[in-house]
């Protein structure tokens, strides 16, 4: 019973691609710095975790060209090689040959036969052998790919494309059901050729839609000597991770929320020079933007070292403003009353804007981001910082999901914010407060209901055999959804929906081959919902 | 109450694998850690019946977490992931008590052989 890489090979290859990003941008900020001991270790560790994965897979010969880097890197380690720039190099061409290692795993299925010719260099360099400069440099002249041919398109023609991959993608599945009553093997090979041959097309288009987040990036520096300016603060911007690329949509989504904290930082959070040296604290200020991708979606932090947010100012605020009430606050901890800050109104009344200013627009930065199935949290100590960390997901045009059955409609779960699926047993749901929860590695989770979020329907637990449970994870706050039926995953095509505009908790839908609509749901907006309606947090 | 079994890789990709492959088969996968200080922390409050460790791992190697663990517990039941080249570190810990190894890929049948060799089946004394 050899293990099912079907099952497992997506989830492995998406692994590798954060790892690859990570490695990417690690090797980039070594090559600014030099041969940094922690850098190295963590580049190690990463190579050793991809070899390990590959080789619990079986794939012996990505497992193998992996274990070829790491070595390089086990010899910077022990510090018997220099980091040099052919060395450089020579690991840069080495990621990009693996990357296409995992493309071609991605399409074929199967692992390549062979190694790269690189691997004869990444010996080399790992035998302490010399001459194989010229080599390597003679390998990355013959790959470079003439770029006189490049076209620029419009947004929208792209947009358009991706549509028709819907349609496509559609018509595929209805001819899967037509065949289900022919039943014939021929149709059946070739539908599921053209649906190998469709999944490509969609890798490629969304391949194409990708912007590195650098060109947001890029402008902040000026707008933040600009503002530093304009408020008499003296500001450092440090930023990372601006090589993660995102759906051109997702990045002008996210442009706006970025600005706006940042100018919050410097405006309310930063404290002027004179006051900061008072405090004991560097004149000037530091403000970190660093992106990194996290399963499926990228985290983009922001934090000061300013003046923080006081909890007991929100709290007085959420009161005066009826956002929550005293009962309710004293169950919160200190991090869910500071995310007060993103509900609606919050801003509204006189006076908030004191508040470290922060209430400005907050709420507004949320929904921009839950529109497009993104979130924020913020977390803050007084006189030390303040950091907001927005999730956002890679694409917005074509959604991963889970599908299943609830009330006899069919709903999705995106599946970045899908932690895991579990069946329980009525009797492991513990009824508590008036709110239930189950056990889930040790913690309890609470548990909410699909039918009874959406359209107030209590579920009755106790008359099932067993209960399904999707256990979502959502900026690290795990909550269980029970469901009445679990149905499959399905790359769904994302329609905007206008009529269904101010219905929160659903953000698009789409059309599945049988023709019927399936609703997409706003996971964060799930629980916002429920945890305003009743007192879960 | 079925067989409670806690894994502890750094890398979330094995842990899901080998938790598919625990609870299909009937086991409860009751906790995951991803470093040995984790690992150390949640053992005594989750009690497993089976601890599934890896024996490479960054912050504190495999074998560092097996020794403290079977001072502190010496009934405690370890079976070791193990990749092929790692026979030193494997012998190394089966001195020092761990119950079995296994070595990748990891095939399902290897990794509940092992694991019901060492704490019988799933559902010995459930329904």
């Amino acid at each position: 019973m050899p293990l099912d890489r079907e099952k497992y090979l997506e989830l492995f290859l998406s692994e590798v691609d954060e790892q690859l990003t990570q490695l990417n941008n690690l090797l980039v900020s070594l090559e600014g710095i030099g041969a940094d001991e922690k850098t190295i270790a963590e580049i190690f560790r990463i190579t050793h975790t991809i070899k390990g994965n590959a080789a619990a897979m079986g794939y012996d010969v990505v497992s193998e060209f992996a274990h070829r880097i790491e070595d390089v890197f086990d010899l910077l380690r022990s510090r018997k090689l220099d980091f040099s720039q052919d060395v450089a190099n020579a690991v840069f061409f080495a990621l990009d040959e693996l990357q296409k290692m995992l493309m071609e795993l991605r399409k074929n299925k199967v692992e390549p036969e062979e190694l790269p010719e690189i691997e004869k260099i990444l010996k080399k360099i790992a035998m302490g052998e010399g001459g194989w400069e010229s080599e390597l440099g003679k390998m990355r002249m013959e790959r470079e790919a003439p770029i006189s041919d490049v076209a620029r398109v419009p947004m929208r023609k792209l947009d358009s494309l991706i549509n028709l991959i819907g349609e496509m993608l559609i018509n595929i599945s209805k001819l899967e059901m037509m065949n289900v009553r022919i039943g014939s093997r021929n149709l059946k090979d070739t539908i599921s050729h053209l649906r190998r041959i469709v999944s490509d097309f969609q890798y490629i288009i969304m391949d194409i839609r990708l912007v590195p987040l650098a060109s947001i990036f890029d402008q902040l520096p000026r707008m933040v000597r600009d503002i530093a300016q304009q408020e008499k603060k003296e500001v450092e911007l440090s930023i990372s991770g601006e090589d993660i690329q995102l759906d051109s949509r997702v990045v002008e989504k996210i442009k706006t929320p970025i600005i706006q904290i940042l100018r919050n930082a410097i405006s309310h959070g930063i404290e002027n020079p004179a006051k900061r040296r008072k405090l004991g604290k560097e004149p000037k200020g530091l403000i970190k933007i660093s992106a990194v991708r996290e399963m499926g979606m990228v985290k983009i932090a922001i934090s000061d070292d300013g003046a923080g947010i006081d909890v007991s100012k929100i709290k007085k605020t959420a009161l005066a403003l009826k956002i929550a009430t005293e009962e309710r606050l004293s169950q919160m901890s200190d991090e869910e009353i500071l995310n007060l800050i993103f509900e609606p109104g919050f801003t509204t009344a006189s006076g908030t804007t004191k508040i470290s200013g922060r209430g400005v627009g907050m709420d507004a930065v949320r929904s921009e981001l839950t529109s497009i199935g993104g979130t924020i949290v913020v977390k803050s100590k007084v006189g030390v910082g303040t950091t907001f960390e927005i999730f956002a997901p890679i694409s917005i045009a074509i959604i991963k999901s889970l599908l299943c059955e609830v009330g006899g409609n069919v709903y999705a779960f995106p599946i970045t914010t899908v932690e895991a699926i579990r069946k329980f047993l009525p009797s492991e749901i513990r009824r508590m407060n008036g709110e239930n929860f189950f056990r889930f590695e040790g913690e309890l989770v609470p548990l909410l209901d699909v039918g009874n979020v959406l359209y107030d329907k209590n579920p009755d637990y106790h008359s099932k055999d067993d209960v399904n449970v999707i256990i979502t994870n959502v900026a690290n706050r795990l909550f269980g959804f029970s469901v009445d039926e679990l149905l499959r995953e399905e790359d769904l095509v994302v329609k905007p929906l206008d009529v269904l505009s101010d219905v929160k908790t659903v953000s698009g839908a789409s059309l599945l081959g049988s023709g019927d609509v399936v609703l997409i749901l706003d996971i964060s907006e799930m629980v916002r919902k429920a945890s305003l309606e009743r007192m879960v947090i | 109450m079925g067989k409670r079994i806690m894994i502890v890789d750094d890398a979330k990709f094995i842990r899901v694998i080998l938790t598919n492959i625990l609870e299909e088969a009937g086991y409860e996968v009751v906790g995951e850690a991803e470093d040995g200080k984790v690992a150390l922390e949640k053992y005594p409050k989750l009690k497993p019946d089976l601890l599934l460790l890896d024996i490479i791992m960054p912050e504190m190697e495999g074998n560092v977490v097996l020794g403290k663990l079977m001072k502190d517990y010496p009934d405690a039941k370890v079976l070791i992931i193990s990749a092929v080249g790692q026979r030193l570190l494997v012998d190394k810990a089966l001195k020092s008590g761990a119950a079995g190894y296994i070595v990748k890929p990891i095939s399902p049948e290897n990794v509940l052989n092992e694991v019901e060799r060492i704490i019988g089946p799933p559902d010995e004394n459930t329904n």
